[in-house]
């Protein structure tokens, strides 16, 4: 029993558990529940006197007729009522899968939520743990770098000499415009000529340009870059270079959008086959 | 009702109930009957469904308005779950037809108080029904029929008083006979709970007729 009393039966009736009389009336205790509910009632007048209008109060309640005995209306169905209600189309069909008595209902449901979240997160799992690879080189990407380089007039030799280094570009308006805020285009000046790609988001197509090696040069690429981003808008589409591959950070690729669907339609079926189960036997 | 002529044509109707999806075929004819205007019903045959319907419609309604205090809204909830189960006609898994149909009542007649709960409204008021009188047998005593009446109205002003959860668990319970075990899986909550409500609502009634307590007692 749920409430299980530890009362004392000091006869101050307040004090008793009325719930445990409530259900030696209704016959439903047994063992030492039954025997503490027996001594209350012994012991306390109130509580007997309880116990006797409960088990009054149930013998009424099973011979009380209802307080309207005619139906007032005739609920039999009309043709338009079963046309109407009679399932059609994707409905049937849905229905047929998601049927009380279909047994299929809730593995298939449960078997494509599955799949559906496991190809999402395999899917889009690369895009993601892309943001904290710093061991890898990558490349820039996202026109908003070129002018910046171009900007940067000789350290372009003096880069080319230092060997090919590579920084990354936010191409993503918030992430440059995160960067322009805190003027600093890259986000890395004070990485110098290599800067760590750690810090900066590499969520979208990175294409390599070689970095200035001097500091002379990396300050000319930076004023150059800072100008350049005042001064132009900042496209929020990404051309790839030619002989780039093109790297798709879209989130409505095909197979997202298919898994994406394969996780409602699983999720609609469990819920369906819930509500079904619910109002019928 | 069992010599009634529906139950003659529903049985002369020609289904096999060995095809039935309920694999408890009973000897009782009302089960058989039920099982068989089900089956027809579920063939695309609307007068069998409706054949259901007649037998079942005034029991429904006794569940119902007990349940739900204003007749309207019992109606309401009668026809909504003939509508449900007429839907849902492929998903009766066998059993009791009697019992697939209540429950379906209650669950529409708990969404509708549900909905009322969120949309709670002022309906007019109503002109109770005073014209019903308890069978009277030629050995009756006027005395006792007045009693009983009077008891039978002054309970059923306290079932309309307490709460929704409390009142269902204690009509399907003392009034239609289900056990604890059903009465939780038509509602959708635990034995526990179905326990509870049903203690709690009777010491909620005795608490409310406790200036009428002597019409119960002896």
């Amino acid at each position: 029993m749920p409430h299980v009393s530890e009362f004392r039966a000091t006869g101050d009736h307040d004090r008793h558990d009325l719930l445990l009389v409530a259900a030696l009336a209704a016959g439903d205790l047994s063992g030492t529940d039954r025997d503490h509910a027996l001594d209350l009632t012994r012991s306390c007048a109130t509580c007997a006197d309880l116990h006797d209008d409960l088990v009054s109060i149930a013998r009424a309640t099973a011979s009380v007729p209802p307080p309207i005995t005619t139906c007032p209306r005739d609920f039999r169905l009309t043709p338009a009522d079963a046309a109407r209600l009679r399932p059609r189309g994707w409905r049937r069909l849905f229905g047929s899968l998601t049927g009380a008595g279909s047994l299929a209902s809730r593995p298939l449901g449960i078997g494509l939520a599955t799949m559906g979240l496991v190809g999402l997160l395999i899917g889009n799992a690369p895009i993601l743990s892309l943001g904290g690879g710093a061991s890898s080189p990558a490349g820039v990407g996202g026109s908003a770098a070129r002018p910046a380089a171009e900007a940067a007039g000789g350290a372009q030799p003096a880069a080319s000499a230092g060997g090919p280094a590579y920084v990354t570009v936010p191409a993503t308006s918030a992430a440059a415009s995160m960067a322009a805020a805190s003027g600093d285009v890259y986000g890395t000046a004070e990485g110098g000529a290599s800067p760590s790609a750690a810090s900066i988001p590499r969520d979208t197509a990175l294409e390599p340009v070689p970095a200035p090696a001097s500091p002379e040069g990396v300050r000319g690429a930076l004023d150059g870059m800072t100008q350049s981003a005042a001064t132009t808008p900042r496209p929020d589409t990404i051309t790839a270079e030619p002989g780039t591959p093109p790297a798709d950070s879209s989130p409505f690729r095909p197979l997202n959008l298919v898994f994406g669907l394969a996780v409602i339609l699983g999720l609609g079926i469990l819920v369906a086959a819930r509500f079904r189960s619910r109002s019928t036997v | 009702m069992l010599d009634s002529p529906r139950l003659g044509i529903a049985v002369r109707g020609g289904v096999d109930l060995e095809d039935l999806r309920s694999t408890t075929v009973t000897d009782d004819p009302v089960q058989r009957r039920d099982l068989t205007l089900l089956e027809r019903a579920r063939d695309g045959d609307l007068d069998a469904f409706n054949d259901l319907v007649v037998c079942y419609q005034d029991q429904l309604f006794a569940l119902i308005v007990r349940m739900v205090p204003d007749r309207d809204h019992a109606s309401d909830c009668v026809q909504e779950a003939f509508f449900s189960a007429y839907r849902n006609l492929a998903g009766f898994r066998g059993g009791s037809v009697k019992s697939w149909l209540h429950r379906i009542a209650v669950n529409a007649a708990m969404d509708m108080q549900r909905a009322r709960k969120r949309r709670p409204s002022q309906p007019y008021p109503e002109f109770e029904d005073e014209a019903w009188q308890p069978p009277a047998g030629d050995e009756s005593d006027p005395v006792r029929t007045a009693l009983t009446t009077e008891r039978h109205r002054v309970l059923n002003d306290a079932l309309a008083t307490i709460t929704d959860d409390q009142r269902a668990a204690i009509v399907l319970f003392d009034v239609e006979g289900y056990d604890y075990q059903e009465i939780a899986d038509m509602t959708g909550v635990s034995l526990g709970t179905v326990k509870s409500r049903i203690h709690r609502g009777r010491l909620a009634l005795r608490d409310r007729l406790s200036d009428r307590m002597e019409l119960f007692r002896g």
